[in-house]
């Protein structure tokens, strides 16, 4: 068992208040990926865990049109999806505090609470551009979530935002193109990016100003 | 192996009632005084303006001197046994930031995103953030190779050269975590002599990778052009430039006291209490890092928090 006794039993109560059904779907791959296996433990774990939670596992070589899909492009990878897929992605497997975030992105897929103003939720509904959202994290990184939380909010609400949660200490590759040298870094439609974790406002105005 | 952190999800509070006590701040001072509180059978509500619990704990890559954790544990380890010890004493958590108080009346008033919180007695437990050195070039470059945590970004620099800045305790024990990931590091520190305890400064002197600038004071920060990073140290007077590709800042911390300047009594920006923890205000009290006092550590926050809650109990008892 990844997850103890005690973590098990307080996620049981986490998961009382969810409302839709959330599917797990993660991608593996054979060979040549440290956590996939530990990432697939670990999401049928925590379906154990709630009659509302299923898994669903997919080979990032062997399942092409799961893969496109969900646009889906490293692994390990789990797709959040809930009544539909509303475009929310954990790339790596979360571990410390990126787990707070699978656990927010969970109750958010499923419930649709969000923090936001009825201003700010009317607006991103309304939003006319694609945006396509990337927020590198670190499992040891405690002011992470908030920026995770804030993007996958995004997403939820609006059918053009698209979140992913990327753990750069798990694909540095992917970190150093996109020159990140200070967690929570959130890169926007490829050619913007915000620092740290900030109120959803900032990042719509930078969405605006993005091409793409 | 796996280390999963949970934090305390949403608070089912039900925040129109008047509560005993009231905690602002969720790090180990806060955390310990409501853990307390719960035990004494209060109404206690913590609110932390994080999604998580744990505050400057939270950031701690090894802690070794915690008394009863003899192999060490990180900060988000400690921050999350805390929590569910205080949450098995029925303390509800809120996340939210509290934004103004109103401590005039018996029932104080805070005002937070989530509405009015009234209380009896308030533990402020707000502790405190990062100083910044402020030079040129901080500010700019912050999460662009200027840091303040090392169990966030210390991957980012694996193999690379980075510089480290502060002489105290936090600033020595970062730079030995530090040195897991980057292949050289020069330490900067202002005065001739470490402030940081022999222990700790014997274990850095132990890793050849650490080049130390003593009488040094960062000048300016320029990480502009990306194959020219570089900052500018003054070393006893002379001008040095040194490629790194970041730098990590520990030269101590700044109190979260500024919603509390108009009625409570600071010292340097830090809340005074007497021996109780007890404030100027009847029924307000303080502690942990925000504290006026010489030593700032878990262990001493814990202590505080402890004293805290008891006074609280005791003046809601009176
Ligand atoms: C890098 C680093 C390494 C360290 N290493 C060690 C070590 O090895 N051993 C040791 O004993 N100590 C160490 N310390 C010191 C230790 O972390 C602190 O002494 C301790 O965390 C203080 O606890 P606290 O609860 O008083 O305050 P904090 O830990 O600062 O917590 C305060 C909390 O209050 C919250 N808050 C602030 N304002 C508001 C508001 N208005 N509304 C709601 N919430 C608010 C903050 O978000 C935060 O979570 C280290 C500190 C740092 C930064």
């Amino acid at each position: 068992m990844l997850l103890n006794e005690e973590v098990r039993g307080q996620l049981k109560e986490r998961f009382r208040d969810l409302k839709d059904d959330v599917k797990l779907v993660i991608f593996t791959k054979k060979d040549d990926c440290r956590h996939c296996g530990d990432n697939q433990k670990l999401m049928e774990e925590i379906a154990d865990l709630s009659g509302k939670i299923s898994v669903e596992v997919f080979d990032i070589q062997a399942d092409k049109e799961q893969v496109d899909k969900y646009g889906i492009d490293k692994v390990p990878a789990t797709a959040v999806v809930g009544r539909e897929d509303y475009g929310i992605r954990l790339y790596g497997m979360p571990t410390g505090y990126d787990f707070v975030s699978l656990i927010e992105s969970i109750h958010l897929v499923s419930t649709g609470e969000t923090q936001f103003t009825d201003e700010e939720n009317k607006y991103l509904k309304g939003l006319k551009k694609d945006a396509h959202l990337q927020v590198f994290v670190s499992p040891g990184c405690p002011h992470c979530p908030a920026a995770t939380i804030v993007a996958h909010q995004m997403a939820r609400v609006s059918g053009k935002v698209r979140s992913d949660m990327i753990d750069s200490s798990q694909f540095p590759q992917l970190a150093s193109k996109y020159k990140v040298s200070g967690v929570p870094h959130t890169v926007i439609n490829e050619t913007s990016s915000q620092l740290g974790a900030v109120p959803a406002p900032v990042i719509i105005k930078k969405i605006n100003e993005s091409a793409g | 192996m796996f280390n999963f952190t949970l934090g305390s999800g949403r608070a089912n509070a039900d925040i129109s009632q008047v509560f005993d006590v009231v905690v602002i701040g969720g790090g180990p001072g806060g955390l310990s005084a409501a853990m307390y509180a719960g035990r004494y059978s209060l109404k206690t509500l913590l609110i932390e303006k994080k999604v998580v619990c744990g505050g400057q704990m939270a950031t701690i890559s090894s802690i070794e001197n915690y008394p009863g954790l003899d192999k060490p544990v990180s900060g988000s380890h400690l921050a999350g046994e805390m929590e569910s010890q205080a949450v098995k004493m029925d303390v509800k958590i809120l996340h939210g930031q509290v934004t103004s108080v109103n401590f005039a009346d018996e029932i104080k008033e805070l005002n937070t995103p989530k509405g009015l919180i009234r209380a009896r007695t308030v533990i402020i437990c707000t502790g405190a953030q990062p100083r910044m050195l402020d030079v040129p070039g901080e500010k700019e470059h912050m999460s662009k190779g200027v840091s303040y945590c090392a169990t966030c970004d210390g991957h980012l620099y694996l193999d690379k050269t980075i510089a480290v800045v502060g002489g105290g305790n936090t600033a020595l024990e970062e730079t030995v975590t530090l040195s897991k990931f980057a292949k050289k590091i020069f330490l900067i520190h202002r005065r001739e002599e470490f402030r940081a305890d022999k222990l700790i400064r014997n274990k850095v002197k132990a890793v050849p990778k650490i080049e130390f600038l003593h009488n040094a004071t960062v000048r300016k920060i320029d990480f502009s052009h990306e194959s020219n990073k570089h900052i500018l140290v003054s070393v006893k007077g002379e001008e040095r430039t040194l490629d790194v590709d970041g730098i990590f800042i520990f030269v101590g911390i700044e109190p979260h006291s500024g919603i509390f300047g108009d009625t409570l009594k600071l010292k340097y920006g830090f809340i005074v209490t007497d021996e109780e923890m007890g404030t100027n205000v009847e029924g307000v009290f303080a502690a942990g890092d925000i504290r006026s006092k010489n030593l700032r550590q878990i262990a001493t926050a814990v202590g505080d928090g402890a004293i805290a809650a008891f006074s609280a109990a005791k003046y809601l008892a009176d």
